[in-house]
């Protein structure tokens, strides 16, 4: 076998305390939403690093050259309890439009 | 007593005098500006007077206005006081050729990541953040996606038929 063939580890790896475990988007409890490499120490979580941004979908740029009726069914779509909290944006738009 | 709005602006207007301005009441909360050098000077003021306490940051953005040469983008803090629920507005215009304004996470632990959603999206330099770098978007993008001046779809595309897509 050559030397090149040899798997080769980033610094540290085998002399450090923690293992790193990849809490990735493709999982039940983060919804596809964001990504965590964490450092765990046996099952203390010592340090993480995040990755936020894959449920990004452009939403406030999609409905700068909207008008109203096109934007509140991308809203429905932005999480789950999005579609009943539309009745706080009627209330509050309402607020503001009669003013 | 209820904090009210014109006790917060007879507070803001004793201390700062001529620096705050453009006090508004519409929508029932009251909104100010000042100019960028007193962003964090106004901030701590709201955040330590006893009789005004607002030490929550509700939320941090950036509106691009084009048309106000010299005053493109202005940043907008929303506070607001949990023990009496009260909000309140703060906004400062920076020109977009030095959108330079300070940082609030010694403050607000929140503004961390709000702040760096504003540079992702306005380009926004926020002085002496701790970790200002794209968080939504890919890092390798170098325009401003939420600018005015960055178009919405791909003006090269002759395909798609505005009639079906409401601008016909």
């Amino acid at each position: 076998m050559e030397a090149n063939q040899n798997i080769i580890l980033p610094e540290g790896s085998i002399e450090k305390q923690t293992t790193t475990l990849n809490f990735g988007p493709t999982h039940p409890a983060t919804h596809g939403v964001f990504q965590n490499i964490m450092e765990v120490d046996g099952e203390r979580v010592v340090s993480t690093e995040q990755t936020v941004g894959y449920i990004h979908r452009a939403f406030e740029k999609l409905a700068e050259r909207r008008p109203l009726y096109q934007v509140t069914p991308i809203t429905d779509r932005l999480n789950y309890c999005s579609s009943p909290i539309k009745y706080g944006l009627a209330y509050n738009l309402r607020k503001i439009l009669t003013n | 007593m209820a904090l009210s709005n014109e006790y917060i602006q007879e507070q803001l207007v004793a201390k700062f005098g001529e620096q705050v301005f453009a006090f508004s009441t519409a929508t029932g909360m009251l909104s100010f500006e000042s100019s960028k050098e007193l962003n964090l000077k106004v901030l701590q003021f709201l955040y330590d007077e006893p009789s005004l306490g607002f030490t929550f940051l509700t939320d941090l953005c950036a509106v691009n206005y084009p048309d106000n040469v010299g005053a493109e983008l202005v940043v907008v803090y929303h506070l607001h006081n949990l023990k009496e629920n009260v909000r309140v507005r703060y906004s400062i215009a920076t020109s977009i050729a030095t959108p330079d304004i300070f940082t609030a996470t010694k403050l607000f632990e929140a503004a961390n990541w709000m702040e760096r959603e504003t540079y992702d999206f306005f380009g926004v330099n926020f002085v002496g953040h701790p970790n200002l770098k794209r968080i939504l978007n890919v890092d390798e993008m170098d325009y401003f996606p939420l600018r005015k001046e960055f178009p919405l779809e791909d003006q090269t595309r002759i395909d798609k038929d505005d009639e079906m897509f409401g601008r016909g």
